[in-house]
């Protein structure tokens, strides 16, 4: 929350302050007019997309150089104005840029009865290293390598272009700048570091999202421990109107790096505001540290104090503008994508939900859903708590090759979903009446039969009240979830007790 | 009045969605003076007024209750009148996510059917942003329209009544993304190429349930210039709580042990049986032996004796089967060793653990008589209940395959050419053959291929290359 410039983009570590996120992001020099944030600019955040498929990110630093290892070198100034998306070839000049195209394979006769596995290849790795010192470029290469192929011509054209392919991606010195949106951000991050981002890919952020209402206009509670990714799309999502309320378990700003990793603009960031869980409390109270400047006045002429008093002012009313904001509640959705036990957390929110605001908690552990689940089906508060696996396969389509990715299914995540409601007490189905007859029945059964001593009809109370419950009108599933939940419980409690049917 | 109300309470004129089940969502317009009446009870609209969203609201006639919920675009889906097949929330968020719909974007979708799609993306384009839909059957077309407007979605979704294959969208370079759900996408997507904006990179995504339509969907896109080309498919997988017994492994070996000693004691009661017979059967012998003489009437007193007594014992072994069934299976105890019981048959052994007490009386009477009382009971039904969860038995989400790609604006021009689009090989082989007239390239490289004369390319073969290169980052 601190608005003090803090100092430039720490990285990770979740202890240390982080730039504060309700800033404008650290670049050089103001920026241009926001409206082109499709086109790369001096100071921007781009993915560079390696012939190896792997991402890099970058900044666009005009005046260095981008070092794509042996992918080549180029200026960054030769990206700037330009659009993301394309392919650029590195050449002495410049940048070259590529024109895609599908190619349609013609089936031919060939096959690959006469291709033996290993030696058609004249050219040892010698031989390439010592072609590179020569400085040929990569398509020299790749040209050599497919004449000093003894049996090249005898593969498929399938095969043909399947080997050329894997040689460019090898040689080539191309790459393509990927425009930072959250789906690109967040898949780079969960292929760079699942763990970073509590695996989160970014087709299940997607349905965090959508589950979550998230808009412009939105109020959020988000507790994110994936390093501000959640945050990052609530803010894309909202477009610079709303609120996302952060709130972290230290008593500094939350780690929210990965919002350093877009080109978001100033404007966009507005809506985040922050505090810890500690001021979630009633009872919480800032340090009482001297505010008023009338009253220090006296005391210190001295600029730097006087400077420094009225920065932390600054600080203190933005901090209770966001606890009053938080206790005067009406959040109309929440997200949970954190460390902590997440009943805990959902406990201590809830005076603050909406009615009917979507609950969605995040987790890579699928028991700690499960737990919650459990907890929340019989808790008033929440509706239809249910658990669900995103799930997503990538295929390829190359015209006559058609087929799915061979890797790309990880794993990434649950989500559990429910709505905030309120309950009435008042407010039963006619089954339920029943069903507390039913159980008055039970009970006086239970007495009876206690009473006689007659505990050898074990199992006979259990079969009854599972009839009981088979034969009870439920009104809704829910419903007939907590009825068979009810008769569980009766069946332990009533274990000792029969009940003639 | 308001589909998306801000306000807490309820008001009259608000749509609101009724929630009965996890199944069973129906919008309502809280229109004072009438009443829902449905299974769980009769609702009047008056007592919703003023309500909190979100309640639990009881039946005016104690029927049963429902709750009152807020429209979202995620229960609206749940909700709506299904005209057409609809887009559901995995397809929905993975399309919003990897066409980068956000605040202020600029969409078209066609055609707009149930609505399910449309209300999603308004919500996510919010007022900056504009969905450009269009519905191509009229009566759908009318339904929407009404629909959007009393939705206060008018603003945010300008709705056509139009053939999209036949008349386009009507816009030129104006939109940032497109999405398809039509019958035949290849047959919109130049439309689209139209109306996409060709500054930046703009996006388009067809959905179709058809692999077959993937396929002319994929060419058309590639012979249109779309490039990074590529189809998912987009599923959620729900997991459910379950119970299940989870027995100790030990009560398994307990059952098994009381079977075998009750097999042991009969087989060894079958034995003690034959050996009593054949020490009788020897007695007699030898009786006959020495007696010479036959006593008819003694023998035959005999007999009898011997025969009810051997009734007697099998009755005992009977009921021991029975006892020990249910013994071992009801409470799985621990059962007496085998030794114990070889004396067995005239006096079985007391069992532990016997359920019915009546049973060791060896009245056969009184035990067929509990027997009658008691039904059966499954020996596991007092395991321990383990809580659970399983994935549910269905699969959600697949509709349909979903294809993207990517427009980019022109660049270059050169390479443009479809011609180019040649076979790499060929590309590459003219590369090694054509001689040596030196490389268009510029700088050191150029030096050293004068040098070398293996590696010259002409321009031409150059552009096919750089084609080339193309096709395999786009199959990437």
């Amino acid at each position: 929350m601190s608005a003090e410039p803090a100092p430039a983009l720490a990285p990770v570590a979740v202890a240390e302050p982080v730039a504060s996120t309700s800033r404008p992001p650290k670049s050089t020099a103001p920026r241009p007019p926001p409206a082109s944030r499709h086109l790369i600019r001096e100071g921007d955040n781009v993915l560079i997309k390696l012939p190896s498929g792997v991402l890099k990110a970058i900044k666009i630093n005009a005046k260095a150089n981008v070092a794509l290892g042996k992918y080549g070198t180029f200026k960054a100034k030769d990206l700037v104005g330009k659009p993301y998306g394309h392919t650029y070839e590195i050449l002495d000049g410049g940048l070259q840029v590529l024109q895609a195209t599908l190619n349609e394979i013609e089936e031919t006769a060939a096959n690959n009865e006469n291709i033996s596995s290993t030696g058609a290849q004249k050219l040892t790795f010698i031989d390439i290293e010592a072609l590179r010192n020569e400085g040929l470029s990569g398509r020299e290469i790749i040209a050599k390598q497919v004449e000093e192929h003894s049996a090249f011509e005898l593969k498929t054209e399938y095969s043909k272009e399947k080997y050329m392919k894997r040689k460019e991606a090898k040689y080539l010195q191309v790459f393509t700048p990927i425009e930072p949106t959250v789906h690109n951000i967040c898949e780079y991050n969960f292929e760079k570091d699942a763990d970073k981002i509590r695996q989160l890919r970014p087709d299940t952020l997607s349905q965090i999202m959508t589950m979550a209402n998230v808009r412009p206009g939105g109020k959020l509670l988000v507790v994110d421990d994936v390093h501000g990714m959640v945050v990052a799309a609530a803010v894309e999502r909202m477009g610079g109107e709303g609120r996302i309320l952060v709130i972290n378990g230290v008593d500094s700003p939350p780690d929210l790096h990965l919002l350093d990793s877009f080109n978001f603009n100033p404007s966009d960031l507005a809506p985040i505001t922050s505090m810890h869980f500690a001021a979630t409390e009633e009872a919480w109270a800032p340090p009482a540290l001297p505010l008023d400047l009338a009253e220090t006045a006296g005391k210190t002429k001295n600029t730097r104090d006087i400077i420094k008093i009225k920065k932390r002012k600054a600080v203190y009313d933005k901090a209770k503008e966001t606890r009053d904001e938080f206790f005067n509640g009406g959040f109309d959705g929440v997200i949970l994508a954190c460390e902590y036990e997440p009943y805990s957390v959902l406990e201590r929110l809830l005076p603050s939900i909406g009615g009917s605001a979507p609950v969605i908690v995040y987790s890579p552990y699928l028991p700690v859903l499960y737990s919650l689940q459990t907890t929340l089906r019989s808790c008033p508060d929440f509706l239809a708590p249910s658990i669900s696996e995103p799930w997503l396969r990538k295929y390829q389509v190359l015209p006559g090759r058609t087929h799915p990715e061979m890797a790309g299914m990880q794993h990434g995540g649950f989500i559990l979903a429910a709505i905030r409601v309120f309950d009435d007490a008042e407010a039963s189905s006619f089954a339920s009446g029943r069903r507390a007859a039913k159980r008055r029945k039970l009970e006086n059964k239970k007495v009876e039969l206690e009473a006689e001593g007659d505990v050898e009809k074990r199992g006979v109370a259990a079969a009854a009240v599972d009839a009981a419950v088979g034969e009870a009108p439920c009104k809704t599933s829910t419903e007939a979830e907590t009825v068979a939940e009810l008769a569980r419980e009766e069946i332990e409690e009533a274990a000792p007790v029969a009940m003639e049917s | 009045m308001a589909f998306y109300s801000t306000a807490p309470e309820i008001q009259a004129g608000d749509t609101i969605i009724v929630y009965s089940s996890r199944t069973q969502l129906n919008p309502l317009v809280v229109t004072p003076g009438t009443q829902l009446q449905s299974r769980y009870g009769h609702f009047k609209h008056d007592d919703m007024v003023g309500v909190p969203y979100g309640s639990k609201f009881a039946s005016s006639n104690g029927r049963g209750f429902v709750y009152l919920l807020k429209p979202t675009p995620e229960l609206w889906t749940l909700a709506l009148p299904h005209r057409t097949q609809i887009l559901y929330l995995p397809d929905i968020a993975f399309i919003t996510s990897y066409l980068d719909v956000k605040a202020g974007s600029k969409v078209i979708e066609a055609g707009t059917g149930s609505g399910s799609f449309s209300h999603s993306i308004a919500r996510s384009v919010g007022k900056t942003g504009k969905i450009h839909s269009f519905e191509f059957h009229e009566e759908r077309f009318t339904k929407a329209q009404i629909e959007f407007k009393d939705h206060g979605l008018d603003d945010v979704i300008t709705l056509k009544h139009q053939n999209v294959y036949k008349d386009g969208f009507e816009l030129k370079d104006e939109v940032d993304s497109v999405f398809l759900d039509l019958p035949a996408p290849w047959e919109a997507i130049g439309h689209a190429k139209e109306a996409l904006r060709k500054d930046r990179q703009s996006r388009i995504c067809c959905f179709s349930p058809c692999i077959e339509q993937v396929l002319r969907t994929v060419t058309a896109l590639s012979e249109l210039g779309f490039s990074d080309i590529t189809m998912y498919e987009a599923l959620t997988r729900d997991h459910e709580p379950a119970t299940t017994l989870l027995p100790d492994v030990s009560a398994a070996i307990e059952r098994i042990q009381g079977h075998e000693a009750k097999k042991e004691r009969r087989r060894e009661s079958q034995i003690a049986e034959a050996q009593r017979k054949r020490e009788e059967k020897e007695r007699k012998r030898k009786h006959d032996e020495e007696s010479g003489a036959v006593d008819g009437a003694e023998e035959g007193e005999e007999g009898s004796k011997s025969k009810k007594a051997r009734v007697e014992e099998s009755e005992g072994v009977t009921e021991e089967d029975v006892t020990m069934e249910e013994g071992a299976s009801t409470t799985a105890a621990s059962t007496p060793a085998p030794e114990e019981s070889t004396s067995a048959i005239a006096n079985p052994p007391p069992l532990p653990t016997v359920a019915t007490p009546s049973s060791s009386n060896n009245n056969g009477k009184g035990n067929n008589s509990n027997n009658k009382k008691q039904p059966y009971v499954n020996p596991n039904h007092h395991a321990p209940k383990h809580m659970t969860f399983r994935a549910g038995a269905q699969t959600r989400g697949h509709t349909s395959y979903l294809t993207f790609a990517t427009l980019l604006p022109k660049e270059g021009g050169s390479t443009e050419d479809s011609a180019v689009a040649e076979k790499v090989v060929e590309a590459v082989a003219s590369a090694a053959e054509s001689g040596k007239e030196g490389q268009a390239a510029t700088g050191p490289s150029a030096e050293v291929l004068a040098e070398d004369e293996e590696f010259p390319m002409t321009e031409g073969d150059e552009a096919a290359l750089l084609a080339v290169d193309m096709t395999e980052l786009v199959g990437k």
